[in-house]
Parts: structure tokens; C-alpha cells; sequence
């Protein structure tokens, strides 16, 4: 096996990886993008407050576990609010 | 600045033509813009830019957030501050248009390579390992059955696009023609038929995973 085979195998095998965790996330009711956003900024007050905003909100939490674009802006929205606390 | 309006004070202000209205523009303008900016400038894949290019960014994207926070005006339930809703919309304006285009960069880079869709690409016997290969031999044999034979070809291309290439969910949704609810819904539904199929045959994803270790 040359290296780009094995580079490619291994993309492959995470790959695989990544359909399982996406499929043992996978619940049968679930926040549609839209959904999960119009509730996101009280998520994230919730979160800066101290407040565990995965009890409150359960289903965004579950929606940020599967959906990386949501978690991304999450992320970004937290360091952004973030920079007012500085 | 007075970006310590309280909520009211925010509509109130960005409903009020003239100088009013002015000034909070003026003031939402530039709080975005700072934050966008830091925020760009902490992202890895921006690195190589230079902090001209990195406020020019930030201010196109906080100009195109503040003409939708104003469409949006009419949405705004005050369950947040209002400045967290803005930063919101903000957020999902700047990182959409930042997907787009690193998409673009890659499906240029791609467009001689092998980024066409490959409805058997998990069969290939190098991607399991030699650990739990018969579990996995099976649950892939289910995913890719589930995949070739029951899922439409919409739905495979979907679920292969956003996995397999990370396509953007936006760029997607407008390459078949249905809004982004819809392109969810369509790979939810995929989700839960294969994940029903391997449970049907006591194949749970779970410990499909732990047999890696
Ligand atoms: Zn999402």
C-alpha cells in the first residue's frame, strides 16, 4: 500500500467513525437548523450565566451534538459575547 | 457608545427614522464589527490574512448583518438581550458566507479529482479493522444495502454530500432546490432508517464504535 492509499484508507476509516457517531446521535424527534438558531441566543445566555443550558434546552444541545455548522456558530457566538465580559 | 441600551431602547431607537435610527446603526455597526473582527482573527484558516483584509471582512459582514437584523426587527421576542440576537445573526451571516467560500475553494481544487459522488464508497475492505471486522463487515454491508436500495437517490447524494465532502448545508439546499428545513429533514429521515436498520439487526452504532478499540 502505497502512502496515498493509506491516507485514504484512514480518511475512509474516519469516515465510517464519523456515520456511527452520527448515527448513535440520531434521535427520532429532533431541532431542525431553524429550530435549534431561534432558541440559540437564549442558549448561550443561559451558558454564560453559569446555567447548564443542556437540562433547560435539552434538544439544542442534541441538535449541536450532530449539526457541526450550528456548533461552529455556537462556538463563535460564545467568544464573541465572551469579549464583552473582558 | 451607548451599546448599554436596554432592549426597548434598541427597538425603540432602530424604529425611529432619523437620527435615532442613526445612531443605533452607527452603534450596532461598530460592536459588531469588533467582535467579527477578533473573532476572525482567532480562526486558523484565517491566519495567513492580514488585519487590513481581516476589518475590510468584518465590516462587509457586519454591514450585511445589521440590513437583516433591521428586516428582522419584527422577530426579535426579547428572550435574549437584544445585542445577543444581533450577534446571532451576525454569526450565521459571517460563518455562511465564510463556508461558501471555502467551499468554493475546495470544489475548484476538487473539480479534477475524485469529489463525484460514490454511492459504495464505505465498501472497501481496508476501512475495517482487523479488530471487530465481522461486526463491521456487517453494519457497513446494512449502511450501504440501506443506502443503494432504500434510501432515494436524493437522500444518498445528500447524506454523502454533507458527510463525506462537508458540503456546505446552504450550497446544498440551493443545489436541489429546497429550502434548508427541507435538506434537514431529508437527512434526519435517512439518520433514523439506517440507524433502524442496523438495531433491527442488533447492530447498535454505539457498539459498532467500541469494537475500534
Ligand atoms: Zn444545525
Amino acid at each position: 500500500m502505497n502512502a496515498s492509499q493509506k491516507g485514504r484508507s484512514s480518511d475512509l476509516q474516519n469516515l465510517w467513525q464519523k456515520l456511527l457517531r452520527t448515527l448513535s446521535l440520531t434521535h427520532e424527534r429532533e431541532l431542525t437548523c431553524d429550530e435549534a438558531q431561534d432558541l440559540m441566543d437564549s442558549y448561550v445566555e443561559l451558558e454564560l450565566a453559569g446555567e447548564n443550558p443542556q437540562t433547560i434546552l435539552p434538544k439544542v444541545s442534541q441538535h449541536l451534538r450532530i449539526c457541526p455548522e450550528c456548533k461552529e456558530e455556537h462556538d463563535a457566538l460564545i467568544k464573541i459575547l465572551k469579549m464583552d465580559e473582558d | 457608545m451607548s451599546i448599554s441600551r436596554n432592549n426597548d431602547a434598541w427597538i425603540e431607537d432602530l424604529q425611529t427614522p432619523g437620527p435615532r435610527k442613526d445612531a443605533a446603526i452607527t452603534d450596532l455597526l461598530a460592536w459588531l464589527q469588533k467582535r467579527l473582527f477578533f473573532y476572525l482573527r482567532d480562526r486558523s484558516d484565517l491566519r495567513s490574512r492580514h488585519d487590513g483584509e481581516l476589518q475590510d471582512m468584518s465590516a462587509d459582514f457586519a454591514q450585511e448583518s445589521v440590513l437583516i437584523i433591521l428586516q428582522k426587527m419584527d422577530q426579535f421576542q426579547g428572550r435574549s438581550k437584544f445585542t445577543t440576537w444581533a450577534a446571532k445573526i451576525a454569526v450565521h451571516q459571517a460563518l455562511g458566507e465564510l463556508r461558501r467560500a471555502r467551499w468554493r475553494d475546495i470544489s475548484l481544487q476538487a473539480a479534477t479529482q475524485d469529489g463525484a459522488f460514490e454511492p459504495d464508497f464505505l465498501r472497501r475492505k481496508d476501512v475495517i479493522s482487523p479488530e471487530g471486522s465481522a461486526i463491521q463487515k456487517e453494519a457497513m454491508d446494512v449502511v450501504m444495502d440501506v443506502m443503494q436500495n432504500e434510501l432515494s437517490e436524493r437522500q444518498s447524494r445528500a447524506l454523502y454530500a454533507r458527510l463525506v465532502l462537508g458540503e456546505p448545508s446552504s450550497v446544498l439546499a440551493e443545489e436541489l432546490g429546497v429550502s434548508h428545513n427541507t435538506l434537514y429533514k431529508l437527512i434526519h429521515d435517512a439518520r433514523k432508517r439506517l440507524k433502524a436498520r442496523l438495531l433491527e439487526r442488533g447492530l447498535s452504532p454505539e457498539e459498532i464504535l467500541s469494537s475500534f478499540k
